[in-house]
């Protein structure tokens, strides 16, 4: 088939119309809000729920609440999470002698956090760790404590008044975060 | 950075009186000169292998702007190439393509395994897919995350611009090293200049 070309008109045989017409949408740009983020310097603000890195965290009186159920390990997609349990001489009775996440099989799904029956696992904001080894990136209990912080704990598992029922003692003495409290890392 | 030599070594050096010297000439080693304008001038050669590329292109576009750190030419030819950016999944059979890729590019150049999958695997434990991709050739940094954000990428590259201006861990000569026997390629790295 043969097309039949249109003949084109003055306007569009001066060729500036057009010109003008296309710098004057470059221009509008000129007056435009910035949409470049300077990364390092400034961060884009992130939702409440992101998922992160995973952290350990500890409740207000400094301990690990983490029990050494073997939940969020078992339940890891990628298998990142290896836990060695060990017994302590509490109404808690168990704790992690060891707990690692490699960083590099860690997906961020958040299942970890999910899981947790004891909320001693959590999401943090952090999205940054980046390292020049593999082993730089597996992170062992003390550091993953160091990433999440403390979380204000409601339920007081250490405190023998419960007798580790895990009820907690009279309400209103320690409820004050809400249970995704920004721990560490605001968001 | 390496240590520059001091207004009064070069006074000595030149024969120049200090005053002339003070604030009218930069001095610097060329070793530094090269890492600077290497550090600034990092040509990616995007290796897309699955989701993660899509993070990788995004740090090209206009909200992440990957050109203030002078790594926007993304260069489809290896041997225009610096830094391989591997972003994706490596199944058994694309290694082999990403080695022989790897080893068009000229030296120095560096690599960035970006995300779980090319850094270790990730949720792909399988008999299809290459544990990390620093099994098949080296790495200079790893990116965690299932895509990492593109911020994350960025600090990666900019981690990539430290690792050059300290000169260290450039990728082809931490190999060479390896292969010569050399057993610690950190320290051996530290006294040859690249």
């Amino acid at each position: 088939m043969r097309i039949q070309k249109r003949p084109l008109t003055f306007a569009e045989r001066l060729y500036l119309p057009a010109i003008v017409r296309g710098m004057m949408l470059t221009f509008k740009h000129l007056f435009r809000r910035n949409v470049t983020l300077s990364y390092p310097e400034h961060k884009h603000p992130l939702p409440a729920g992101y998922r992160g890195a995973p952290a350990l965290v500890k409740d207000q009186d400094g301990r690990t609440k983490c029990v050494a159920c073997f939940l969020c390990e078992w339940i890891c997609p990628p298998k990142a999470i290896t836990i060695k349990a060990q017994e302590i001489p509490t109404l808690v009775e168990k704790s992690p002698d060891k707990f690692e996440i490699d960083f590099l099989r860690c997906i961020m799904c958040g299942y970890c956090e999910e899981v947790c029956p004891e909320e001693a696992i959590f999401m943090t904001g952090n999205y940054e760790l980046i390292g020049t080894s593999r082993a730089e990136l597996r992170y062992d209990k003390d550091r993953l404590l160091a990433l999440g912080g403390v979380h204000q704990d409601r339920i007081r598992k250490w405190d023998p008044a419960t007798k580790g029922t895990g009820c907690a003692a009279p309400h209103g003495s320690h409820a004050t975060a809400s249970p995704r409290a920004p721990i560490g890392v605001t968001p | 950075m390496k240590t520059l030599p001091s207004v009064a070594t070069t006074a000595k050096r030149t024969g120049l009186p200090e005053e002339d010297i003070q604030g009218t000439v930069m001095t610097t080693t060329f070793d530094a000169a090269l890492a600077w304008g290497r550090k600034n001038s990092l040509w990616p050669m995007p290796m897309g292998l699955a989701c993660c590329a899509i993070e990788m292109m995004a740090i090209a576009g206009s909200r992440f702007d990957v050109s203030r750190f002078g790594a926007e030419v993304f260069r489809f030819s290896p041997r225009q190439a610096d830094l391989m950016i591997v972003s994706g999944t490596v199944t058994k059979k694309m290694a082999p393509v990403i080695r022989l890729i790897y080893d068009q590019m000229p030296d120095p150049k560096w690599v960035i395994a970006m995300g779980a999958c090319a850094s270790s695997g990730g949720m792909f434990g399988t008999y299809s897919t290459v544990q990390g991709v620093d099994e098949i050739l080296p790495v200079s940094v790893y990116v965690p995350g299932c895509p990492p954000r593109p911020e994350t990428l960025i600090a990666a590259i900019i981690k990539v611009q430290e690792l050059i201006a300290n000169g260290g861990k450039n990728t082809g000569a931490t190999e060479r090293l390896l292969r010569a026997g050399q057993d610690d390629p950190e320290q051996a790295l530290a006294k040859s200049s690249f």
